[in-house]
């Protein structure tokens, strides 16, 4: 954080279909103030809308009808206000910049209305955070707001790596090339890296693997920058994730729209929410079921199995393409829920990766406890590394420094 | 022996008469599929295989096979359990089967007594593991479909790495080599292989996942294709022929340049195409890495198999990174110089010997 920028509240949303997290950070200190999260937000369903506040190592509980994400940013609001917090700026993750916003950007009508023009190129994510975004500047246009893009850190990938060859007027009227996501982990992580080892950002080469419980995606970076992420178009391709199916042949997306009779908006559905982990193995989106329950399931132990299976060789895979394309890096880094609380997955993903300059410590790895954490062995030659995320943060470190 | 090698694609068949050590002749009949009425084709190639204006009879007949399944582990000579068991899977290779039953229906008729050997693309690769060939879906969202990773130039792939198999073993080397074998043809394919056993591949359930090809589009997110039915209205019908036949280096270059060609050319639109392409090759080859825990070879294969020179050379330097102990072998790569009919000929000669044994009487055997 540059020392120079002034002292300033941001509160960083992220927001989700029918929820809406949020963090009250103080910059340039970096500490974290409050946070919390509205839950159940939109039509009435069998539990009521409420709000889990956090501040001060105290959590209450906030019930509060909230038909849409403008009236969650009400009652959050209301909150802040009530315990005094200044909001000085909010910092809004909006996952699609699509091909209209290289950089992070201060909201204004003009950003606004781009905004809304991103929505068909990702309607299962920008549109809940458009409408907050639009809710915020109408309610409160004094507070100043910055839209902070997962796509933009990708916004680097060289065009080897981010076409499709797909004939030119259909990636020109529809935007296709890859776009990358989960940046502002990826960005935050390598971040985190390069102070670990005292080396320039600029100078740092890693794998970035963000193995989240939900998503999940590798990213390739260069000189600090990305040089390549697993995920594409959409959030959809690359590993295996709980819901989502990864990489898939095209033609039997093809074939399964034949069997629907040609409903695109069923194959949508099966491919993000009903395949993964979750179609692999019947039982859970969840790979941590599947680990405490592959080998201990008598009947259906042959599906979990081949579920652990494919879901670890296709981490293994993406991690040595993304090695070929660093050469040796200076580190490989495991975040988020997954890639931070599994020893399992680690291990799995770094075992026979010699030829990679790669080897963990076994034992440091079962023993992780504080992070960051450096699991390697004493004569791997790449760091392996396993960082919290904090992509609040980083969203604050962006918004903090647009506003200044 | 004289063998009649067949290779029918979607539109054409493309027919090879070959001796142990020559081609005697060879043609391609276009749309081959709309001349069903009295074995159209099968009597069309009857007529056409003389040498100096003498009718020659083959004394066997390969048929090339795109897909067999799970169930096809090695070639198959035509028996009526044989077609039944082909007939089951026109489900999961509907575009191609039909045809093939038929030319093998016909070939029976046309060349009584000839036996005919399906030889089947996927049968190499019913021996990658579990983990390679599953896709993360739902089972029950296939509709009954074999749904599983097989590969489509297994034919090559295998005698490729075969050779390299003997070139090691011929030099000493117990342990089996670990190979990236790409075939360079119009729609390629890269597959890793410890020795001949499989381990990996870029094929997909059909030819389409993977390396992009002349035009073919290779591997793309799925979430394009609901965007282009929703957005475009499109079927799958209409959105599978843009993938198959308007994409790959047709779809970038907005022109019909073969990929053997963007290797050759200065310009610099073919070199970035180029690029892209190599690029497709490292991403395979690293996977082939963290796979096998090592590379030691990489052979070419295939119709465009000399653009492997160029391309080998890059591979081989950018890969030259990878750490390897003192008794490992550097990386390098080869050319596998055989084409599809000389293997097919060389498979369907053993397997009519392996048949005619297995049938002799028991006094001649």
């Amino acid at each position: 954080m540059d020392s120079k920028t002034k002292s300033m509240n941001v509160l960083v949303f992220n927001c989700g279909s029918s929820s809406l997290k949020y963090r009250l950070i103080k910059m340039p200190d970096e500490t974290e103030l409050s946070g919390g999260e509205a839950q159940r937000i939109g039509p009435q369903t069998s539990e009521p809308s409420r709000i889990i506040h956090r501040e001060a190592g105290r959590e209450e509980t906030i019930y509060a009808e909230m038909k849409d994400h403008g009236a969650a940013f009400e009652e959050i609001l209301k909150i802040m206000k009530k315990n005094n917090n200044k909001v000085d700026v909010i910092g809004h993750r909006v996952v699609h910049g699509a091909g209209i916003f290289r950089s992070h950007t201060m909201i204004d009508a003009e950003a606004i209305k781009n905004l809304k023009m991103t929505e068909g190129i990702a309607p299962l994510h920008n549109p809940p955070a458009v409408r907050l975004i639009e809710a915020c500047h109408k309610l409160y246009p004094e507070i100043p707001q910055a839209a902070v893009f997962d796509t933009v850190f990708h916004s680097t990938i060289p065009w080897q790596a981010k076409t499709y060859a797909l004939p030119k007027w259909i990636r020109r009227k529809f935007g296709i090339r890859k776009y990358g996501f989960h940046g502002t982990s990826h960005k935050y992580v390598a971040g985190e890296a390069a102070k670990y080892l005292k080396k320039p950002l600029d100078k740092l080469n890693a794998i970035s693997c963000h193995l989240g419980s939900g998503g999940a995606s590798l990213c390739a970076i260069i000189n600090g920058k990305s040089a390549d992420n697993t995920m594409g178009y959409s959030p959809l391709p690359g590993l295996v994730m709980s819901t989502r199916s990864g990489d898939i042949d095209p033609a039997l997306v093809l074939q399964m729209a034949i069997a629907s009779d040609g409903n695109f908006n069923a194959m949508e559905k099966l491919l993000n929410k009903e395949s993964g982990v979750l179609g692999m193995s019947g039982v859970s989106p969840d790979i941590r079921d599947i680990f405490r329950t592959a080998g201990k399931n008598g009947a259906t132990d042959e599906r979990l199995s081949l579920t652990l299976q494919v879901y670890l060789w296709r981490l293994k895979k993406a991690l040595g393409s993304y090695l070929a394309v660093t050469g040796v890096p200076d580190a490989v880094i495991f975040t988020d829920t997954i890639g931070e609380t599994v020893p399992g997955v680690r291990q799995e993903a770094c075992a026979g990766m010699e030829a990679f300059g790669i080897k963990i410590d076994m034992e440091k790895n079962r023993n992780v406890k504080k992070l960051p954490a450096d699991i390697s062995a004493p004569d791997s030659e790449t760091y392996v590394l396993v960082i919290a995320t904090n992509e609040e943060l980083e969203i604050a470190r962006t918004a903090a420094e647009l506003a200044a | 022996m004289k063998i009649l090698i067949i290779d029918p694609g979607r539109q054409a068949l493309n027919y090879y008469l070959r001796s142990e050590n020559d081609l005697i002749t060879c043609g391609r009949i276009s749309n081959y599929r709309d001349n069903e009425e009295n074995c159209g084709a099968m009597t069309e190639l009857n007529r056409r295989l003389t040498y100096e204006d003498e009718k020659i009879y083959p004394q066997a007949i390969a048929i090339r096979v795109p897909f067999g399944g799970s169930i096809f582990k090695e070639p198959a000579i035509l028996s009526g359990s044989v077609l039944n068991k082909l007939k089951n899977l026109i489900p999961s290779s509907p575009l191609h089967l039909p045809a093939i039953i038929m030319l093998a229906q016909d070939a029976g008729t046309v060349f009584p007594g000839v036996p005919v050997v399906f030889i089947f693309e996927t049968s190499f690769f019913t021996g990658l593991p579990s983990r390679e060939r599953s896709y993360a879906i739902d089972p029950a969202a296939m509709h009954g479909m074999e749904i599983q990773r097989l590969g489509f130039h297994g034919i090559l792939h295998e005698a490729a790495c075969s050779q390299i198999n003997a070139y090691v073993r011929s030099h000493g080397s117990v342990r089996a080599p670990r190979i990236l074998s790409i075939c360079l043809d119009p729609k390629p394919e890269a597959a890793a292989a410890s020795g001949i056993i499989p381990i990996m591949t870029t094929g997909g359930a059909t030819p389409l996942e993977g390396l992009f090809g002349d035009t073919s589009c290779g591997e793309i997110d799925p979430g394009i294709l609901t965007k282009l039915g929703q957005e475009l209205k499109w079927g799958p019908e209409q959105i599978n022929k843009v993938l198959t036949e308007e994409s790959g280096i047709e779809g970038l270059l907005g022109a019909g340049v073969k990929l053997i060609d963007i290797f050759s050319s200065k310009r610099k639109d073919h070199k970035l195409v180029s690029g892209l392409f190599l690029y497709k090759l490292l991403l395979a080859c690293g996977a082939a890495v963290a796979a096998m825990g090592t590379l030691d070879y990489i052979v070419f294969s295939g119709r465009y198999k000399d653009a492997g020179k160029n391309i080998g050379t890059w591979l081989v330097r950018k890969m030259g990174f990878i750490r390897k102990s003192q008794e490992e072998p550097q990386l390098r790569y080869m050319i596998f110089e055989k084409q599809l009919d000389e293997v097919m000929y060389e498979i369907a000669a053993a397997k009519v010997k392996e048949y005619n044994n297995e049938f002799a009487p028991a006094d001649i055997k």
